[in-house]
């Protein structure tokens, strides 16, 4: 059958969405998205108005997830402008994604150099297939962790995240 | 003061209710409502006003407006008890098949059906994305596929690849729908399944696949389905062994006919229309409409809106005899005064 541009917009969202983290990787959160939906990602193309290889449209990713435009294009790396080359993906605490009902890795790009979760001191750094070892019999680790991050410019504040519809 | 809202014909389109949003939408949706302005305002409107108030009137007729009838509350609550039933329910789940001639309001019932569970979900569970009611429609000349695909375009799924079998996109539906809590499914239109044909029949047994891997209550309601063959075979056994069936009726002229047209009558907003001048002509209008509630449903709405554009005001005898119900009943009418002859 032939396919029609027409047929291709996204009328609804999806049945099911997840949020998406702050500074997660763009196919991080397409492969969540799809998976929840129990589709492949090369299923959900065809609703973003992508092809491999494209970057989707935001305001078809918005229409199918439910997110703000705005929200989306905050949080995720690589859905305005290409993925960041200079820096390295790692991948999000898992007891952090988890606190969100978030059972599968999340690649996120960190805003600053993030080797430790300091809620779970859980070591984070390295790449997202690295394992994320327990470093509570390890306190210099986090003492240095927090050291470093006292002087270093920080992620944005918290609050920042109002206003977006995000949870 | 009358509530002019700026209702056209082509704003406001509304998806199907066998869409994922078009059903939510029926779902929050509130029974239309509309004053008349008083006498003095009324007549003081310019030409343009008047046009955006005859507007909102139309409008406000062409909302089908549900009257609970002893068929809809009997069906929502042989519903409930179900899907109270089969909560708990490990195996077979018991379903409800609602059967009866065309325009016996079995839509509107088993819709309300859903929309009540759905409202009762929404507040026992306030803030979840669940999915409590699945409203599709049986595929006409339906395969397996198509029924899979039904689901899916309900639920807003992505149109699946040529290369994808049924059981993916079944399996992806069901998963779907047990993440989301799905405890209501509705087939309607369930007469479009044929049992004499194979393609009937593999839809049959794909619908049966549905209700053993979905911890559902599955809801169907056809044209007599009785008389269709659903209930042959086999499988139309295994249906027939583990569905209630309700049927629906043309409504006899009683007390209950002239509620309904009563309630009917009280939704119309026409500024010289006496009410109770359509309750004395119930006998009237049961012999226009054969009983039926959906014929009622038009040619009250019909006139109405005839009242509006010819400006009349009011719902005549003479007036309603000039709108044309459906063929069946009009063909039906003719039969039965050629015999009274």
């Amino acid at each position: 059958m032939t396919e029609r541009w027409f047929d291709l917009v996204p009328r609804q969202q999806l049945p099911r969405t997840t949020a998406p983290f702050r500074g997660e990787a763009l196919h991080s959160f397409l492969r969540r998205l799809a998976a929840v939906n129990h589709i492949t990602v090369t299923d959900l193309q065809p609703l973003l108005g992508s092809t491999t290889g494209k970057r989707p449209d935001p305001r078809w990713l918005s229409i199918v997830t439910g997110w703000p435009v705005a929200a989306l294009v905050d949080r995720l790396r690589g859905l305005t402008e290409p993925e960041p080359r200079h820096r390295f993906p790692s991948a999000l605490c898992r007891l952090c994604a988890a606190r969100r009902n978030v059972f599968d890795t999340v690649i996120v790009y960190p805003d600053g150099h993030v080797n430790v979760c300091r809620r779970h001191r859980l070591w984070i750094g390295g790449s997202h297939t690295a394992p994320q070892y327990d470093i509570t019999p390890l306190p210099e680790l986090r003492t240095a962790h927090c050291a470093t991050h006292a002087s270093a410019p920080g992620p944005p504040a918290r609050h920042a995240r109002r206003g977006s519809g995000l949870p | 003061m009358a509530i002019l809202t700026p209702v056209s014909q082509l704003e406001n389109r509304r998806q199907p209710t066998t869409t994922l949003e078009g059903w939510r939408r029926f779902i929050e949706a509130e029974p239309s409502q509309f004053e008349l302005l008083p006498e003095q305002d009324w007549k003081s409107l310019d030409d343009r006003e008047r046009v955006a108030y005859d507007e909102a009137r139309i409008a406000h007729h062409a909302e089908l407006v549900v009257v609970t009838t002893s068929t809809i509350t009997e069906i929502t609550n042989e519903g409930r008890l179900l899907t109270l039933l089969n909560q708990r329910e490990i195996g077979a789940r018991r379903g409800l098949i609602v059967s009866g001639p065309a325009a016996t309001g079995k839509t509107t019932a088993i819709k309300q059906l859903g929309r009540f569970h759905e409202l009762r979900t929404q507040m026992r569970f306030p803030g979840t994305n669940r999915i409590p009611v699945v409203y599709v429609t049986a595929p006409p000349k339906g395969s397996p596929r198509k029924l899979a695909m039904e689901f899916a375009r309900f639920l807003g799924l992505p149109p699946m690849r040529a290369r994808q079998n049924v059981t993916d996109i079944a399996d992806a539906v069901c998963q779907v729908l047990i993440d989301a809590r799905t405890d209501v499914v509705v087939v309607d239109e369930i007469h479009n399944m044929n049992l004499a044909t194979s393609a009937g029949e593999d839809l049959s047994d794909h619908l049966k696949y549905f209700t053993e891997h979905l911890p559902a209550t599955f809801i169907y309601a056809g044209i007599d389905v009785e008389r269709s063959g659903l209930f042959t075979g086999v499988r139309g056994q295994q249906i027939a062994g583990r569905s209630l069936l309700i049927n629906t009726t043309p409504f006899p002229c009683t007390t209950e006919w002239k509620q309904l047209v009563g309630g009917l009558e009280a939704t119309l907003r026409l500024h010289r229309h006496q009410q109770g001048t359509l309750v004395a002509a119930a006998k009237y209008l049961h012999q226009r409409t054969g009983g039926m509630i959906g014929s009622l449903g038009h040619l009250i709405r019909a006139s109405a809106i005839r009242a509006v554009l010819e400006g009349t005001e009011q719902i005549t005898r003479a007036l309603m005899d000039t709108v044309r119900v459906d063929h069946a009943v009009e063909s039906a009418t003719r039969r039965a005064s050629s015999t009274h002859r």
